[in-house]
């Protein structure tokens, strides 16, 4: 098995390739050049040294986040662009998770810490017991939070990452279990690292494709945050709940804006209150943002209603509200789906086909304001 | 015969995720663009970080689309080309680096498009006659050039703004008078029902820069218009005072471009950009330019707004001529045009 490593979430620029037990390459920079300059040229120095095979290659690992927004990026769009380029399946490596993966077998606590600014790091606590374990998972915390954390657990810790520099001072004021700082060839981030935990990931199956690599950033962008504190919508936090009867004002204004045969409230209450009655809200944060109505009799369920507000939508609410539907009802005993959809509705109609649905018929002028033919669609067993 | 050239073009300079498959320079294959529009609009602009993380999520499907619709695969191309500026820094590094990586799994040649020669270049899709020389007007949320195309690559700048570019202005008098973003496509619906002599705007001219554009003075006469309208009392037809602004804006840049037609003596006239979808501003030139006896040219609106089809036509010129980029290409945020 042949591993291409990756990583680029700090300063650090490192890449890698590593066959089964062994580190065939790696080639690692600490210095003050964009990754953009030095990443690609940095691999494919490697690649001709080594005279990588590209079709031998069984997978990339790329170091996850967090880290810096834009190295994050670089990395994944570099791995994105071999996985689609040679068909190969990425591994997402959480970055910290690799780091203290380099400390193999000691019996101390592992820190890994990354500078994430604005008085805060990147960090995570791991330790090698029976296996490798996460203590706490990576997270953006204030040092001090983090410091009294390791005190009350206290075991003895090791410290690594480019946030150490930044607190050093900090953990020696704050630290009362004993520490050590990692030497230089282990205190950065390094590809093999990222390689060698990504190994055990691809035996354990955890590969995705290379279109849904993302990294994980573990903090919103600060517009987002600031349209969160002004106006409570958080584009990141989508809910799925029960609709409740106090919610019914909101989803009938919704009816009146969206639908021609709008449903009245005292409709939309009878729909909730009766037997095998589905009914979601989703909300974007405290903002209710679309819903669903369906109901579900033995085993078969009908789709009613899917609606998003428009300023909310090309955001994957109506999928997950459908999906919510269709893992609650496929757990209650339900094999099999029906909808009617506008023939015209092109967004719906893909929406419905890529979660299984089949066109069984069409119902000709079915709908009124506008005109427009009812497909009826179904979707049987399976899961989501 | 010929081998034909076959270039993937990759587009993320700001707001839209693109790519395209472009034969021979001239013949596109396929165009995809995921557009952001909607994710913004909740911002009432554009977020660099927003961008950037949506087009990390819609690069790769993209792309793979764009291959689909063409009916090729990566083995079928002769080259990658990709926007590396002018944009969002953290949105074409997300371009670059994904067209970097395929190039180099690929062992395909890599060239870097500007991003305007690639708005220039979108005139060269459906008119296969055009050929350089000739004037173009690049008007868009970032330019306002007026620019002489002496042959492929090679470019005159003779005029730009001293100021906000076309599309800023657009954008700010939108939002000014509640119409919101993207102000381009509103101001130009709203305006068709207005009366664009209802107000009348002051043009800037720059002393000895018969050429150069300002928009900073007119935008400031709107917003000033509108306070001291609010101040009385006075209510302010919409329609009107928008038509009145664009009306401005057309004048200001259709003028300017007739003189330099005249004094460069160029027979054909271009635009590029996605304020060259503003429908008053293709009527004035087309019919300014038809009197003048000049043939004009324009893109199909799909084509004026950002893509890739554009950024694989330049590619495909800037490949002829022999221009190939190293795997440290690197995004440049600021490129001018014509600098290499």
């Amino acid at each position: 098995m042949k591993i291409v490593g990756i990583e680029s979430a700090s300063l650090v620029a490192s890449v890698a390739v590593a066959e089964d037990d062994s580190l065939v390459a790696e080639y690692t920079l600490n210095y003050k050049k964009t990754h953009s300059q030095t990443l690609l040229p940095m691999l494919a120095q490697i690649g001709e040294m080594v005279e990588l095979d590209w079709d031998g290659v069984d997978a990339i690992a790329v170091s996850g986040g967090p880290g810096s927004f834009t190295g994050l990026r670089i990395g994944a769009a570099t791995a994105k662009g071999l996985g689609l380029a040679r068909n190969i399946p990425l591994i997402h490596v959480p970055t910290l998770d690799a780091m203290a993966y380099a400390f193999f077998g000691t019996a101390k606590l592992i820190c890994p810490m990354l500078d994430a600014k604005r008085g805060q790091v990147y960090a995570g606590l791991y330790r090698f017991a029976e296996a490798f374990e996460t203590v706490k998972p990576s997270c953006a915390v204030d040092l001090k939070e983090l410091l009294s954390e390791i005190n009350e657990r206290g075991e003895p810790v090791i410290f690594s990452g480019d946030g150490v520099p930044m607190g050093r001072s900090v953990i020696e004021e704050n630290c009362r279990v004993s520490y050590a700082f990692a030497p230089l060839h282990l205190n950065r981030q390094r590809a093999a690292a990222v390689a060698a935990l990504g190994f055990r990931y691809l035996m354990a199956g955890r590969t995705e494709n290379a279109a849904q690599h993302a990294p994980d950033y573990l903090r919103v962008s600060q517009a987002e945050r600031e349209m969160k504190e002004r106006t409570g919508i958080a584009l990141g936090e989508k809910t799925v709940s029960s609709m409740e009867v106090s919610d019914l004002p909101w989803v009938a204004g919704r009816e009146r804006e969206f639908f021609s045969d709008a449903w009245s409230e005292q409709a939309l209450s009878e729909t909730l209150a009766a037997p095998g009655s589905k009914a979601y809200l989703v909300c974007l944060g405290r903002e209710p943002a679309g819903y669903f109505l369906g109901k579900c009799a033995g085993d078969e369920a009908e789709v009613y209603r899917i609606a998003v507000t428009p300023r909310f939508r090309e955001m994957g609410l109506g999928r997950l509200l459908l999906e919510t539907f269709l893992t609650e009802t496929g757990k209650e005993g339900v094999s099999s789906w029906f909808l009617e959809v506008r023939s015209r509705n092109r967004e719906a109609t893909a929406l419905y086909e890529s979660l299984g649905f089949k066109t069984d018929g069409r119902r000709k002028g079915y709908y009124r304001n506008p005109a427009d033919d009812a497909l009826l669609m179904s979707r049987r067993g399976g899961n989501v | 015969m010929e081998k034909d050239i076959l270039i993937l073009g990759i587009e993320s300079s700001c707001d839209e995720t693109a790519a395209a498959v472009v034969k021979n320079g001239r013949e596109v294959l396929s165009n995809v663009i995921s557009s952001q529009v909607n994710l913004h609009t909740l911002f009432g602009g554009v977020v660099p970080e927003l961008a950037s993380r949506r087009h990390i999520e819609k690069i790769n499907p993209v792309i793979e689309k764009a291959l689909a619709d063409a009916g090729v695969t990566l083995d079928d191309l002769t080259a990658v080309g990709v926007t590396y500026g002018p944009g969002l820094v953290g949105a074409l590094l997300v371009g670059v680096s994904e067209a970097k990586a395929i190039a180099y799994a690929k062992g395909l040649p890599l060239v870097g498009v500007h991003h305007i020669e690639g708005h220039v270049c979108a005139n060269f899709i459906e008119n296969r006659e055009l050929e350089p020389p000739f004037l173009c007007l690049i008007v868009s949320g970032g330019h306002t050039h007026l620019v002489v195309m002496r042959d492929y690559g090679e470019f005159e700048i003779i005029g730009r703004t001293r100021d906000d570019a076309a599309g800023e202005a657009f954008d700010k008098v939108a939002r000014a008078v509640g119409l919101g973003y993207p102000g381009g496509p509103k101001v130009d619906r709203e305006a068709k029902g207005g009366n664009p002599h209802a107000i009348e705007f002051p043009a800037a001219h720059i002393e000895g820069a018969p050429y150069d554009f300002s928009f900073s003075g007119l935008k400031s006469a709107v917003l000033n218009y509108l306070n001291h309208a609010k101040m009385a009392g006075e209510e302010v037809p919409r329609a009107d005072l928008v038509a009145s602004f664009q009306n401005a804006v057309v004048e200001a840049l259709v003028s300017r471009t007739m003189r330099a037609a005249g004094e460069y003596r160029m027979d054909k006239v271009v635009i590029a950009g996605g304020v060259a979808s503003n429908s008053a501003l293709r009527a004035a030139l087309k019919e300014s330019c038809e009197k003048a006896g000049l043939a004009f040219y324009r893109p199909s609106p799909i084509f004026c707004t950002d893509n890739a089809a554009m950024i694989g036509v330049a590619a495909y010129y800037e490949y002829k001529k022999g221009r190939r980029d190293g795997w440290d290409l690197n995004a440049v945020p600021n490129l001018k045009l014509g600098e290499r």
